[in-house]
């Protein structure tokens, strides 16, 4: 199992949000750090092929990007996405089964399931509309997991949630990256530190870090934030 | 997996979802059941006083038409009409106000109209000067025609067409009158009223199809998902033309149902040359059938319209911009019109959605030549709509592949 990212580039006429970005991932959680406009959704847009590079490839055991198999093993939890209001949260996870090719009778199980291990099993018939914003936000996690996805991509995922669904959610990517490459981007250093098996830290639009954190380096988020004054200084 | 029925249930969902698409069709309800009742309503006025009710006039002239259904267009009749026509004094100028009209000719006032839609002999007069003979009112039905084609500057194969159906109607003669109240109704406005209802709705409610998506932000999902990139376009589209299609087909039967409530269900087999309304046309069809075909090809350019409407909104990823550019080609088709001397500007013009469903175009004279016969516009405009169609949606698959979710 493994991503190879090689020197993706994205460039808008005259800025580049990614710039050659090569890494090769396999199996365990990525945690993905860096400020807002450091190029984080950017790259992992591309990632999930819905964003196309520039420059470069992007192939998941040797399937490249945009092909249909690339994203059958695929989970995605977009930073900031929509709902359909009137739909429920069970018919939501039904129609995004469909969407992900998983078979009608496996689908119901499959959408129940998860729908228990967001803690929405109580909710499964009622309107999305009705939803809290963390309970939207679990929704998104359940739909992402689907597809028992080799390839989980997550961008903020822990946006909207209260601090107790923050570590149920921790421990649940933790059991998820021993069989699968989860990448996770937040600028919450906390999320990450204790269960990400990498750090990858981005900084306008380039990869200025990359591999464990341990102890000993130091505390990770004076780390991070040291980017940031840096990069202030520079302004 | 092949999961295309699931999704086309989940993007049917969708659409009937939204309270704008129901509000809408009910919109469009009420305006059918308006037309359909709007001229039995109100009184008549002569010189400002109340004459009569519309309803009442029309119970009258129903009851008239009844009487004559069944009997054929034959010498006899045109002698009673000519003699019942005969008694209304001539110096009245509104002969129609006359005690003798309303007692004696009125009854006959069907087949008198029919005279001078043949005859093109406008006055009265010139009826009383008339030798009642079915074989002159038939002949100066085929002069009449000629004098169309002319007109209508059709080529010569064309007439050679129009001569060849006009010869086989002759077998049929004396043709039978029959009441045929309803399909006059629904030839005449109804196909015109509902054809403009539909493609409102059309319009309104498939713009957002694709453009939800993107506004909402769900494309992210879709289009990172498995089938996101294929499937779901295709269920997208036979969505949205399905959802188009029943909706015309529904706000069909609810005019059908209504009309024949109203007016009479009877006269199916009634030959087109009895109708006010396509006279014109030489096609050899029943004003029946006549219904069928026109209300069938309704049904495929809701199809059409809404292949259109989907394809716009991907490209213009707006639903907004979507619904200026429907409507105002809407619009334009019903407002604008071309002469018939710019013979080929004009035909291409009649065809747009909104001029062609027309009894007048779906029956035009004009054909399109091909390969050596002269193809009519009934059978034409349909297979151009589905090839357009076709492109169409080929080009806006193109388009939805190769979508990319910026930042916003």
């Amino acid at each position: 199992m493994k991503l190879v990212i090689d020197r993706v580039s994205k460039q808008y006429q005259n800025r580049i949000a990614v710039d050659r970005v090569s890494a090769t991932l396999q199996k365990g959680v990525y945690g993905l750090l860096g400020a807002n406009g450091a190029g984080k959704t950017t790259l992992m847009r591309m990632l999930c092929g819905i964003l196309k590079p520039t420059g470069g490839t992007i192939t998941f055991d040797g399937m490249d990007v945009s092909e249909e198999a690339y994203r059958a093993v695929l989970g995605y939890l977009p930073q900031d996405f929509g709902y359909y209001p009137e739909f429920s949260a069970l018919d939501f996870l039904l129609y995004l089964a469909a969407l992900k090719g998983i078979p009608k009778a496996q689908a119901k199980c499959r959408a129940r399931e998860l729908l228990a291990l967001v803690s929405l099993q109580e909710a499964e018939k009622k309107k999305i509309k009705t939803f809290s914003g963390g309970m939207k936000q679990r929704l998104g996690i359940a739909q992402a997991l689907l597809n028992d996805p080799k390839l989980l991509i997550l961008d903020e995922p822990t946006a909207g949630l209260d601090p107790k669904e923050r570590v149920r959610f921790r421990n649940l990517i933790q059991t998820l990256g021993k069989d699968s490459i989860v990448l996770l981007s937040t600028h919450i250093v906390s999320d990450i530190e204790h269960i990400a098996d990498e750090i990858l830290m981005m900084k306008a639009g380039q990869l200025i870090y990359r591999g464990n954190w341990e102890h000993e380096q130091g505390d990770l988020e004076e780390f991070y934030l040291q980017q940031f004054e840096e990069e202030g200084t520079h302004e | 997996m092949n999961n295309f029925g699931t999704l086309y249930y989940y993007e049917v969902k969708k659409i009937l979802s939204r309270k704008l698409v129901w509000s809408v069709f009910f919109i469009n309800v009420c305006c059918i059941v308006m037309f359909t009742c709007a001229d039995l309503m109100g009184k008549y006025y002569v010189d400002g006083e109340v004459a009569d009710t519309h309803y009442h006039m029309f119970q009258v002239d129903q009851d008239y038409r009844r009487a004559l259904s069944g009997r054929q267009l034959d010498t006899a009749l045109l002698e009673e009409m000519q003699e019942a026509y005969s008694k209304i004094p001539d110096t009245q100028e509104r002969y129609m106000l006359t005690d003798e009209y309303q007692t004696y000719a009125r009854p006959y006032s069907e087949i008198y109209n029919l005279f001078r839609r043949w005859t093109q002999k406008k006055e009265l007069e010139e009826l009383r000067a008339w030798q009642p003979d079915e074989e002159a009112l038939y002949a100066a039905r085929l002069e009449t025609m000629e004098q169309l084609w002319r007109e209508q500057q059709l080529t010569d194969a064309e007439k050679a067409l129009w001569r060849e159906k006009e010869a086989q109607e002759q077998e049929n003669r004396p043709l039978t009158y029959l009441y045929h109240e309803g399909y006059t109704k629904l030839l005449a406005n109804g196909l015109n009223t509902l054809s403009i209802l539909v493609q409102m709705f059309v319009c309104i409610c498939m713009a957002g199809v694709f453009t939800d998506e993107h506004t909402r932000r769900t494309d992210q999902l879709i289009l990172s998902g498995a089938k996101g990139k294929e499937m779901v376009y295709w269920a997208k589209i036979a969505a949205g033309a399905s959802v188009s299609a029943a909706c015309a087909a529904l706000l069909s039967a609810i005019t059908f149902m209504l009309v024949f409530a109203v007016y009479g269900a009877e006269g199916f087999g009634t030959s087109l040359r009895f109708s006010a309304y396509l006279c014109s046309s030489s096609e050899r069809f029943s004003v029946g059938q006549v219904c069928l075909i026109e209300y069938g090809i309704l049904i495929l350019t809701a199809v059409f319209v809404s292949v259109l409407v989907l394809v716009v909104s991907e490209l213009l990823h707006s639903s907004i911009a979507t619904l200026a550019v429907s409507v105002g080609l809407l619009m334009a088709g019903i407002l604008a019109r071309i002469p018939e001397q710019y013979r080929v500007l004009s035909q291409l013009w009649d065809w747009l959605p909104a001029r062609f469903l027309n009894a007048v175009y779906i029956f035009d004279n004009r054909t399109v030549p091909l390969a050596g016969y002269c193809l009519v516009s009934w059978i034409a405009v349909p297979l151009c709509y589905m090839l357009a169609g076709l492109v169409m949606v080929l080009a806006g698959k193109r388009i939805y592949r190769n979508y990319q979710v910026l930042n916003r």
